[in-house]
């Protein structure tokens, strides 16, 4: 260990010494323009359509601008890793399992392990939902820490655009409608147009019908706006951060703790993405006007946190 | 238009207070029921996190108006 941070530290002084005898040393302190921000959505690599430089006006250009972004390169690399890693590790399994794949049992055991936990074993057959989005997501935010990625034209983390999180996003709330709308039919639009209610009595229909129905139908629209923005947020924040704070600290590797950080948040908003998805697919399973009243506890748990999440 | 400027810093400096007095609470009832409990210290842990990133989210909202604020005021 100490050794590491000798040689860390040896780094630094031969980069800061070689860039101070070659004149190449940074400004500090750093103007606005020495820190290389990446930029809060992809730009443009090959044009298809819509208009070559959208106006500035629309913070949100989905129509406006249709091109393959770097972010969808960048994209497309995660793809390819994951799909390269998946043929791989299902190419030759055997029986007493090898390093490689005891890792990767490792992570899907993992991951059933945990939808188990969280939604009773017949929650398992999302897993293929479940595991793409947390993989992609946990790959894409990991990549955003490698250097060069964000900072050249060519790659862009694709979880640092919104309209990756975006996608991400309507997957989750498409798959998640189906699913309530299959396991209860007719059943599940009660949620948000309650007319059973009305056999509790006029007021309590009339309520339901009124004010909780609204509200569940935007509290629907929220979680796509929420799933997107908080993944976005936090990645393409932890890369101004890193941005910021590496023009800042002047030595290279001083910002090696933040890049630590980032790796713990990249974890933990890739399974937090993953597992509001699983949960709203709890929900959307659950809701059946409350007749079925076996539920196991773990989705009680997830009906309070939704509580918790509306207040 | 430079008012923008005091708007995105007002922005990101309430939103920060009231997901670190969230984060803060959510985070000292976890650690109070992990000490009370700790043979459910994962699932408390598990929860804990969701929880927490519900508050953060409101932080990260307004990171987000902050800087389409500063990106007005350029």
């Amino acid at each position: 260990m100490r050794q590491v941070i000798g040689i860390v530290l040896l780094l630094n002084a031969v980069a800061v010494i070689g860039a101070a005898i070659t004149g190449n040393l940074p400004n500090w302190p750093p103007a606005q323009h020495d820190i290389h921000v990446a930029e809060q959505a992809g730009s443009p690599l090959i044009h298809l359509g819509g208009e070559e430089h959208p106006s500035a006006g629309g913070v949100i250009s989905i129509w406006n601008d249709i091109s393959i972004s770097n972010s969808i390169f960048t994209a497309w690399l995660v793809m390819a890793f994951l799909v390269v890693l998946g043929i791989v590790a299902s190419r030759a399994v055997s029986e007493v399992p090898g390093r490689f794949q005891g890792f990767i049992e490792l992570i899907v055991q993992g991951l059933v392990d945990f939808m188990k936990e969280a939604g009773g074993p017949q929650i398992v057959r999302f897993l293929p939902l479940f595991g793409t989005l947390f993989l992609f997501a946990l790959v894409s935010n990991w990549l955003g820490l490698v250097p060069l990625v964000g900072q050249i034209e060519l790659l862009h983390t694709p979880t640092a655009d919104y309209h990756t999180n975006l996608g991400l996003a309507l997957t989750g709330f498409v798959w998640y409608q189906a699913a309530g709308i299959q396991q209860n039919g007719v059943g599940y639009f009660t949620r948000w147009v309650n007319f059973p209610a009305f056999r509790e009595g006029p007021l309590v229909g009339a309520v339901m019908l009124i004010f909780v129905g609204p509200i569940e139908f935007f509290s629907e629209l929220f979680r796509i706006l929420t799933l997107t923005l908080r993944l976005w947020g936090n990645i393409w924040g932890g890369e101004i951060v890193l941005a910021v704070l590496s023009a800042l600290l002047f030595v290279p590797s001083f910002v090696l703790p933040f890049v630590a950080l980032e790796l713990f948040i990249g974890f933990i908003q890739a399974f937090v993405f993953a597992f509001l998805v699983l949960l709203y697919i709890i929900l959307a399973l659950e809701s059946h006007g409350g007749e079925e009243h076996e539920a196991h506890p773990a989705a009680e748990h997830a009906v309070q946190l939704e509580v918790a999440h509306a207040a | 238009m430079s008012l923008a400027w005091l708007g995105a810093g007002i922005a990101i400096g309430f939103g920060a207070l009231g997901a670190g007095l969230g984060i803060g609470i959510a985070g000292s009832k976890v650690a109070e029921a992990t000490g009370r409990n700790p043979d459910a210290a994962n699932a408390i842990r598990t929860n804990g996190i969701i929880i927490v990133v519900f508050a953060e989210s409101l932080g990260i909202f307004s990171f987000v108006i902050a800087f389409l604020l500063q990106g007005k005021a350029l």
